[in-house]
């Protein structure tokens, strides 16, 4: 099996007036597969910017990405959006759900939009996977009428229910309480190792990264491997 | 459509809200006035076409103001046909107490169609014989009369037979001069009307099968080629004269439509527009989890393909409402019946219109936020507006073009309309982007007037835009306002003071003295009178008329065709001469025309007219074109001559005065004793009537306008609110921050009223140039759109603009 990412020498750079701004310089790493990979940094740092590179959420200015074994920085914006329905989950520090629609809703759209199962699978799936996560009573709630923590869980159930075999997580309990954090940063934890599912976690939380397999640090735009 | 596009469909149409009624609303508005203008014009057509028949009495009828020419008498013994001949006269009892009527003398085969109905239940040739008329009701009332006793019709007295209850050929029954009397041509010829200044409609009436009507009617259009004051009129195509005055109200009505589909159109790319920018972040989500720009494009040109669908069948319901309305208002005066006929080409084009406005002004935002880049979903809070790129508004100029076309149904008037359109928004844009330049290097200490002005300044959350979209609303809506006032004004503005109450016709030159002393014995006021020389045009700049009429259209043939009245020695306010001059110094041979006229005639000063009078033709040179004012109701003639060309002419006089009700009283009486020839038209009752019609047109046109300012103000509440609620996030941070509801407030306040004054006095001030344009070159009137009414206007919009700053709250 190709190794679910790799990246070499990929660099990204903002023009900001007259100048330009090194977001992500030369970066240099792979992860395997089943692995738990948080990369740390301090704002400003570039951790966003490498990961919606990793993500296929923006292109990079130089440099090579696969991502199972697909050249990303090869690939169109289209290409990039055809991939991540596929290939890719995602959890975002604010939970990024869409208002109007409901919980179940939410979680069912990554399968509509795969298309791979029918539509009564999926909202067996869908809601399997909420009831899972303790969301069994809110199915038919939408985000507004939904505490952080819900929310959040939502998210991950919106994440997971494709059974992608990456998932990228950015800042997934930086809105949440401690207690609600753990709480999700739990189930997060338990998803990945029952579906041996590939994750990159950006997060600035240092007691969280170290749960991680491995630790990778960005600073100034560079990536170093934390001991 | 699959399952889960509709899944999708469904959601996303939910997302609208309460927003959708707005967005229905504001495509139904324009929709609803375009089809409904259209619908009642059609059915009016399609009324008169149906009913053409009786109408007219006739397949085929000609009509001329001379006896008709030998090869019309011999083409009619080849057919079945019957003649009319109608005037106005007086009519009296023996005691010589008179009242104007519509005599109507007829051959025995009238009517070819349709009946008149008698109260005897005979038909008319049974009770018409030379000595003998039948008559409306209203003459036996008036004039004290029964049924076999004596009328006087110029002094010559007939026996009334029976009465008549209905005719189906009066098309003019609101508007009749007086009541009907009947009688045969032999009769009529016995009364001795027909003579010269005797205004005579003849009528020759043709029934025939439609295997002979086109073979006719060629036939007639060749007879009328040599005879052009004779006018042919065909069952199969509308009266000229009413298809103009369809077309023209049609016109009219469809310029105040027009405006509300602009207010809609305005409405409807606000209202979607900034649905579309509150999606930004969804959008951003949608292209992260992988759906496609195709898929996303699909999905909001559907939600707004539905929209539009919706906004066309609310459309069409609110068509047939207001139509319904409306021809409750007009049916009293059509004696015809209307029913609102569903034409499924007006539905076609407003479905078109409805849909295809729609989709198209909103292309733009939705190709625009299918760009949003993925990675948004990374910058949590940020919530930069992403204009459109210069290209875009190209298609807002397309979409503009098309609505404009629809109405106006002519490309170079629709091109001017746009280029005017664009200007004007050109305007509005570089004075609010002006002011607000100016307010933002102002200085302020008061945080929340400093934080209002800001905001008002800002260029962020679309506000630009949303002001000049007010302000273009306040434009349109305060126009509408603006132009049916002065409208209803001009309507009303029958000037009574100095205005004749009587006509007096066809006095003989030699009966002007005696007339004159019987007027002057009874205390007549504002005496005006003025000689009349009857006359057809046979030339135009060396051109024959009948050559010119060859290529009108028959709407247009009138001018060129009809028996002109000119007259001499009137005079001439010279502040009503347009060009040229009529004074000492004019030619003998020089005329004056009234400018209208002169348009439609294509002639100006320099020119030559030729004019054939009593078979004598005499050129005449313009001299003079001038405007008259026809509300003041005073003697006003289209061709006025000088007294050394015109005086030896064969003529006879008009006059016109003051007179009280017992003045007018004792002069019929006088006229019917010693001048019965003599027609006193009475301009009471029919001024009166008059009123009654044009209020009720005025009804109907405040009517439109108010639903459209109505409706044009919910899409501007609906604007402005989108605007408050893409601020949510910073009015929850100022809260955060410590200020309170009432600080908060107070900065929404100033900001309205600071956004309610600008839009106020620039929209205000635009309507008030746009109407002017509207009055002065559509319409042809030299009315001034009310001052006063636009400075109100612009206070209103202020007001009611800040009054929604306390009532409009975005939510938490």
């Amino acid at each position: 099996m190709s190794i679910p990412v790799t990246v070499k020498g990929l660099s990204r750079s903002f023009p900001s007036g007259e100048t330009t701004i090194q977001a992500v310089q030369d970066v240099q790493f792979e992860v395997h597969q089943g692995e738990l990979v948080a990369i740390v940094g301090s704002s400003g740092s570039g951790k966003s910017t490498l990961l919606s590179l990793l993500a296929g959420l923006d292109s990079p200015s130089a440099g090579g990405l696969w991502v199972l074994g697909q050249p990303l920085h090869d690939m169109s914006e289209e290409e990039r959006a055809l991939f991540r329905r596929q290939h890719l989950g995602f959890v975002f520090q604010s939970f990024q759900l869409f208002a109007e629609y409901t919980a179940l809703e939410n979680v069912l759209f990554p399968l509509e939009l795969q298309g791979a199962v029918s539509y009564e699978e999926a909202v067996q799936t869908a809601t399997a996977l909420l009831s899972r996560l303790g969301l069994g009573d809110r199915l038919h709630h939408k985000p507004s009428k939904m505490s952080g923590g819900e929310q959040q869980r939502v998210a991950i159930a919106r994440a997971f229910v494709t059974q992608p075999p990456i998932l990228f997580a950015d800042e997934p309990t930086g809105n949440l309480d401690n207690e609600t954090g753990m709480v999700v940063e739990k189930l997060l934890f338990d998803l990945q190792r029952e579906t041996a599912t590939t994750v990159i976690l950006v997060t600035h939380d240092l007691e969280l990264a170290k749960k991680a397999d491995r630790i990778l640090e960005m600073s100034g735009g560079r990536l170093s491997e934390r001991a | 459509m699959r399952g889960q596009q509709l899944r999708w469909l469904k959601r996303e149409l939910r997302s609208l809200g309460s927003r959708v009624w707005i967005i229905l609303l504001a495509i139904a508005l324009g929709v609803g006035a375009v089809n409904g203008v259209h619908s009642l014009a059609d059915s009016i057509r399609g009324a008169i076409q149906n009913q053409s028949r009786p109408l007219m009495a006739a397949d085929i009828v000609n009509q001329s103001v001379h006896p008709f020419p030998e090869d019309y008498q011999n083409l009619a013994d080849e057919y079945e046909t019957s003649e009319t001949k109608e005037m106005l006269s007086m009519v009296s009892n023996t005691k010589f107490e008179s009242l104007l009527a519509e005599i109507k003398g007829v051959s025995p085969k009238y009517p070819l169609y349709g009946e008149v109905v008698l109260e005897s239940g005979q038909s008319l040739d049974e009770q018409l014989s030379i000595n003998s008329v039948v008559v409306q009701r209203t003459i036996l009332k008036r004039l004290g009369l029964k049924l076999g006793e004596t009328v006087l019709i110029n002094g010559k007295p007939f026996t009334i037979r029976d009465v008549v209850e209905s005719e189906s050929d009066r098309v003019n029954v609101g508007m009749a001069a007086g009541p009907r009397v009947f009688l045969s041509l032999e009769a009529l010829e016995r009364t001795g009307l027909d003579q010269l200044g005797s205004r005579i409609t003849r009528k020759l009436q043709w029934k025939v099968s439609e295997e002979q009507k086109s073979e006719l009617v060629t036939t007639l259009g060749n007879l009328e080629e040599q005879h052009s004051f004779v006018t042919t009129q065909s069952s199969n195509r509308a009266n000229p004269s009413t298809s103009r005055s369809i077309n023209n109200s049609e016109r009219f009505l469809g310029v105040v439509a027009l405006m509300s589909l602009l207010i809609g159109t305005i409405g409807v790319v606000q209202a979607l527009s900034n649905w579309l920018a509150s999606r930004r972040n969804e959008i951003a989500i949608f292209r992260c989890l992988g759906m496609s720009r195709r898929e996303i494009t699909g999905l909001y040109v559907t939600v707004v393909l539905i929209l539009g669908l919706g906004g066309f069948l609310l459309g069409i319901a609110f068509s047939y409402v207001g139509m319904s309305l409306l021809l409750e208002i007009v049916q009293p005066y059509i004696p015809i019946d209307i029913v609102l006929q569903a034409s499924i080409w007006n539905w076609l084009s407003a479905l078109v219109l409805g849909v295809g406005v729609s989709v198209l002004s909103t292309l733009p935002s939705i190709v625009s936020m299918t760009q949003v880049p993925a990675s948004v979903v990374l910058q949590d809070g940020q919530d930069s507006y992403g204009g459109l790129r210069w290209y875009w508004y190209g298609i807002y100029g397309v979409v503009l073009f098309g609505t404009l076309y629809s109405q106006l149904q002519n490309l170079l008037w629709s091109a001017i309309a746009l280029a005017v359109l664009c200007l004007i928004v050109g305007l509005v844009y570089a004075l609010v982007y002006g002011i607000q330049t100016m307010l933002r290097r102002q200085k302020f200490r008061s945080w929340t007037l400093r934080h209002a002005v800001r905001n008002f300044a800002s260029t962020a959350f679309g506000l630009r835009t949303a002001i000049v979209a007010l302000t273009l609303g306040v434009t349109v809506i305060v126009s509408i306002g603006l132009m049916q006032d002065s409208l209803t004004k001009q309507i009303r503005n029958v000037s009574l003071t100095t205005a004749p109450t009587n006509f007096f016709v066809d006095i003989q030159p030699d009966q002007w003295a005696e007339t004159k002393n019987l007027l002057q014995d009874n205390q007549i006021a504002h005496l005006q009178s003025a000689p009349v020389v009857m006359g057809r045009i046979s030339k135009i700049k060396g051109v024959s008329v009948s050559k010119i009429v060859e290529t009108k259209p028959d709407s247009e043939r009138w001018a060129f065709t009809r028996e002109q009245r000119l007259s001499y020695d009137v005079p001439i306010d010279v502040e009503t001469v347009l060009n040229g001059r009529f004074d000492e110094t004019t030619p003998d041979n020089g005329l004056c025309l009234e400018t209208r006229y002169a348009d439609r005639l294509g002639v100006t000063v320099g020119d030559a007219l030729t004019f054939d009078i009593q078979g004598i033709p005499i050129e005449f040179e313009v001299s003079a074109i001038r405007r008259i004012q026809w509300e003041s109701m005073q003697m006003n003639f289209f061709l006025v001559g000088t007294s050394e060309t015109l005086l030896e002419a064969p003529q006879f006089r008009l006059a016109a005065g003051q007179l009280t009700e017992e003045g007018e009283e004792s002069v019929q009486t006088g006229f019917a004793k010693t001048l019965p020839n003599v027609t006193v038209v009475s301009l009471r009752n029919i001024v009166e009537r008059v009123s009654v019609i044009l209020n009720s047109i005025a009804l109907a046109i405040q009517t439109m306008g108010a639903f459209s300012i109505l409706m044009g103000c919910i899409i501007m509440i609906s604007s402005l609110q989108a605007s408050l609620e893409r601020r949510r996030k910073q009015f929850n941070l100022l809260s955060v921050l410590g200020s309170t509801q009432v600080e908060i407030s107070k900065m929404v306040s100033t900001e309205m009223i600071l956004t309610g004054f600008i839009s106020g006095v620039l929209g205000s001030g635009l309507a008030w140039v746009c109407t002017w344009g509207l009055l002065r070159f559509v319409f042809r009137m030299q009315t001034m759109p009310s001052v006063v009414g636009t400075l109100l206007s612009a206070m209103l919009v202020t007001v009611c603009v800040a009054l929604m700053g306390r009532w409009i709250r975005p939510g938490k």
